[in-house]
């Protein structure tokens, strides 16, 4: 029996990736954006949308995907405000894939919706690994979590297209310095915009509601001028 | 431990690669891993252990670090980096590009087999990273297209 070697060169994610260029094509066929809402547990995502969506609900229509490992509690807690959600549970896993998100998009109204968002399972490690075929990919970080939190996990805030640091009414009990976690968030990721909030100040997220607003309107357009917007998401490059 | 979901995949795809080669028993496989994915070699390795069977269950993993090549956009100093920090080196410039660093890839694999079936066609897409990925698309808006990745149980036959 002889033994040879023979060159692959294939990514070892290719089975999520091709599933996550289905779920491009299923969106961009529809119009539709998707954006992936990443973070540790209790950062703050859930809390995110109950803010973000009724503001989005006065022209948009936006439907969400939850992903837990168990309980369907974040998605009752965005059936209270009003958006059509889908929990979708990983029993034990610790990331969504781009399969579950299709059986996820299934059970949406995706034709009736303008933005579809994805609130992975809280952890700020492995979820940063499995392209879910999103347009923007959004990570968190809270106040409480610490300042140090961008240079230990520093993949999630490299892969961002934009950042949201949460619970900014805690900063100060939490002795989070906001420059040092801005400062660490800008060595890896040059050009995410930065956008602070707090679930006590309301206007705390215009600015994270105007950049949405830029993605949903760049999935919208035709494929060919969506390379150039990248820059124009940005409202602090804009 | 995504190291563990990471062995999981890398075993499905050796698994179907050494079908699709007529491999009988894999020895050696070689993966290649960029710095940036934040995955730790030896217990990839371990979580690797674990997660093999079948062809694979006497194969050994072979894991080699990529460094991400960061380019200054202010001076246009380019660098390979072993860390996250991407600052300029000679000019202190934040603004810069990163390419590469990102990879997650079955570069090759040794394997036992009865025959020798003509291998398939070599994918030149399967192994673009994930960042690569997600910038080409945006920069071209062109969907990927997903029976470039040669699977045989996927999509259109060719």
């Amino acid at each position: 029996m002889a033994s040879r070697i023979e060159v692959i060169r294939k990514s070892v994610l290719a089975k999520n990736d091709r599933a996550a260029d289905e779920n491009r094509e299923v969106l961009r066929r529809r119009g539709a954006c998707m954006m992936n809402l990443l973070g540790g547990a209790g950062c703050g995502k859930t809390s995110l949308l109950e803010r973000l969506l009724p503001r989005l609900a006065k022209d948009l229509r936006v439907g969400v995907l939850e992903g837990d490992l168990a309980t369907t509690r974040d998605a009752e807690r965005i059936a209270a405000v009003g958006a059509p959600v889908v929990q979708l549970l990983t029993e034990g896993g610790c990331h969504l894939t781009a399969a579950l998100v299709r059986g996820g998009l299934e059970r949406l109204p995706v034709d009736e919706l303008d933005l579809i968002v994805v609130e992975n399972v809280g952890n700020c490690v492995c979820p940063t690994n499995f392209d879910l075929g999103e347009h923007a990919r959004l990570s968190m970080l809270s106040a409480a979590e610490g300042d140090d939190k961008p240079a230990k996990y520093a993949h999630l805030f490299q892969t961002a297209d934009a950042v949201v640091i949460s619970k900014m009414d805690l900063a100060e009990a939490a002795r989070f310095n906001v420059d040092r976690a801005a400062q660490d968030i800008r060595v890896v990721n040059p050009h995410a915009p930065i956008f602070r909030t707090s679930f006590t100040l309301a206007s705390s997220f215009e600015g994270l509601e105007t950049w949405l607003r830029g993605c949903i309107a760049a999935a919208r357009r035709p494929p060919g001028d969506r390379g150039a917007n990248r820059r124009v998401l940005d409202p602090l490059l804009a | 431990m995504h190291e563990l979901a990471i062995a999981q995949a890398l075993a499905e795809l050796a698994e179907g690669e050494a079908v699709r080669l007529g491999a009988t028993s894999v020895l050696h496989l070689r993966v290649k891993v960029g710095a940036l994915r934040q995955i730790e070699p030896e217990m990839l390795k371990d979580a690797f252990d674990m997660a093999r069977a079948g062809r694979l269950a006497h194969s050994d993993l072979e894991v080699s670090l990529t460094l991400p090549i960061v380019r200054c956009l202010h001076c246009g100093a380019e660098e390979r980096l072993d860390t996250f920090d991407t600052r300029c080196r000679a000019c202190g410039s934040t603004d810069a590009d990163v390419s590469g660093g990102d990879e997650l890839e079955l570069t090759s694999m040794e394997f036992e087999s009865d025959a020798s079936p003509a291998p398939g066609p070599l994918d030149p897409s399967g192994g673009a990273g994930l960042a690569d990925r997600r910038r080409d698309e945006r920069a071209a808006g062109a969907q990927a297209d997903p029976s470039a990745a040669g699977d045989p149980g996927y999509g259109i036959a060719h």
